[in-house]
């Protein structure tokens, strides 16, 4: 049967909606289900190596302050020793599970659960990637992830799915455009607009690695005046950059060489960069990009 | 690409109808309440604070830093009567060396003294580090901490930068000090008695923030 031929209104239309309400590619579901639980993994590795200093009553833990300050919204006691250490292994596994695909609703939810607690446990060491990692471990949840490549995909067996349903890949576009966007914001209402000076001076501190120092003894300083300007312009107009066609793959392209730059110039920050570019992957790369690697992974028998 | 997607081929959604747009409703609050959080609106009375705590993850690096913050301690050492740099970096190993450890993110969020909250913050950090370097038989005990920050100017864009390391607290100028908390010198001459080394008379066993 032929179909009827759209005139360009109806064919913009179309893809709007799909963009907005329409089923994603399964590929983008699954690519964020790997990545986005191993980058988490990789920025707890330090404190999953130290459980008992991190977690337990063996390390520093800041004392109950009651319900009058902000910075504890809940207090959570310390874990016992062999509790924490139990606790990290239980991460380590329900993330790489997750990441595999194994078990993955169990997988995920103890992830999220265990996410959530650490989070909310030990404020110093939660971090934008612990606190939006959990958020995103729950969105995660109630998504069909695990339906095509992974173990449970495989021991199905049968018809895999080709696509995830409305509103299951488009949350984490959202998430993604909207963290940019208020981190602009948040810039804005900062020193960003009244400042030449904000990149450069956070290149001083014990974040600073040999490439950061390489960089700020032979960039000139000017330039990190641009670099500044490009990142708020970058973060506040995110939505848009990604929303339209023909500045997505720009904005993709600013965006990796951007928490590229980050994860090198600013030691531990890695992790984060890590996080975000699994977004940017998982949310907005040519679906062919995803597609054949994960063939190649998972279907190569199939 | 077709134009049309075949149903039997998209994978099943979690949850019924109902449950699925109470999830959804939830993620897009979450996600508006980090819009809102970052554009400064307070959301706490309407909001659970443990959710807004999940949402506060925007701002990121917003204001320009003036100076280059370490943090550090110097123990009040019993045998000798007077306070010397301690290295901390021992008794907080998750990134020792970074100012993601915990010593130094404690220090950074709790260290006003006028706040009652943070007040209790240092004390509890202060007792900890002199529990647990005295702990270690092999190092002089402290009975006491002073925990203070060092603040050291930032160059201009263009001018010469330092690399970055961890240099003695002697080799910094006092203006670059500056302490948060010090444990009184009643409790720290107590504890050196406690663990043998009585602070002899003539020396005060501490002191005070300025």
């Amino acid at each position: 049967m032929k179909g009827v031929a759209l005139g360009p209104g109806e064919r913009a239309w179309r893809r709007i909606r799909d963009a907005v309400i329409g089923p994603q590619p399964i590929e983008r579901l699954e690519l964020l289900r790997m990545l986005l639980p191993l980058a988490i993994l990789a920025f707890l590795s330090q404190r999953l190596a130290h459980a008992d200093e991190w977690l337990s009553t063996a390390g520093f833990q800041v004392p109950d302050l009651g319900h009058d300050d902000y910075r504890q919204p809940l207090y959570l006691p310390p874990l016992p020793v062999w509790i924490a250490w139990t606790f990290a292994l239980g991460l380590v596994t329900s993330g790489v599970a997750l990441a595999a695909g194994f078990m993955t609703r169990v997988a995920n939810a103890v992830f999220a659960g265990l996410l959530c607690w650490c989070t909310l446990a030990d404020r110093l060491e939660a971090f934008t990637v612990t606190k939006f990692g959990t958020a995103l471990m729950f969105m995660l949840l109630f998504t069909p992830a695990g339906s095509r490549y992974g173990l449970d995909a495989r021991r199905r067996g049968g018809e895999p799915p080709t696509h995830a349903p409305p509103g299951a890949v488009q949350i984490f576009q959202l998430a993604l455009v909207v963290l940019y966007c208020s981190s602009g914001v948040a810039k804005s209402r900062g020193d960003w607009l009244h400042s030449t000076r904000v990149i450069w001076s956070q290149l001083h501190d014990s974040y600073q690695t040999a490439f950061t120092y390489f960089l700020a003894t032979t960039v000139p300083g000017w330039l990190w005046a641009v670099f500044q300007t490009v990142t708020l312009i970058y973060e506040c107009g995110a939505p848009l950059w990604y929303a339209l066609p023909w500045t997505r793959p720009v904005a993709m392209i600013i965006g990796l060489g951007m928490h590229a730059a980050i994860g090198v110039m600013f030691g531990p920050v890695v992790w984060f960069s890590c996080l975000m570019v699994s977004l940017i992957l998982g949310g907005f790369a040519p679906v062919a990009w995803i597609r054949r690697p994960l063939a190649a992974i998972w279907e190569r028998n199939g | 690409m077709p134009d049309v997607v075949h149903a039997e081929r998209i994978a099943r959604p979690v949850g019924p109808r109902g449950f699925r747009r109470v999830v959804a409703a939830i993620g897009l609050l979450y996600v508006a309440t980090i819009f809102l959080a970052a554009a400064g609106v307070r959301a706490d009375k309407v909001l659970p604070r443990p959710f807004l705590y999940f949402a506060q993850i925007a701002d990121l690096f917003p204001d320009e830093a003036t100076v280059a913050i370490e943090y550090r301690a110097e123990g009040f050492v019993c045998a000798e009567g007077k306070y010397r740099e301690i290295d901390e970096r021992v008794l907080f190993a998750i990134h020792r060396d970074d100012k993601e450890n915990k010593f130094f993110r404690a220090m950074s969020f709790y260290h006003s003294p006028d706040n009652k909250s943070d007040g209790k913050v240092m004390k509890a950090l202060a007792d900890y580090i002199v529990r647990e370097y005295d702990k270690d038989p092999s190092v002089s005990p402290i009975g006491g901490v002073m925990l203070l920050s060092l603040r050291e100017p930032i160059a201009a864009p263009g001018e010469h930068v330092p690399r970055f390391r961890r240099t003695p607290l002697v080799e910094h100028a006092i203006s670059e000090r500056h302490p948060w908390h010090v444990t009184s010198p009643a409790a720290a001459a107590k504890r050196c008695a406690e663990l043998g080394h009585p602070v002899p008379a003539d020396t005060p066993a501490g002191r005070s923030l300025p």
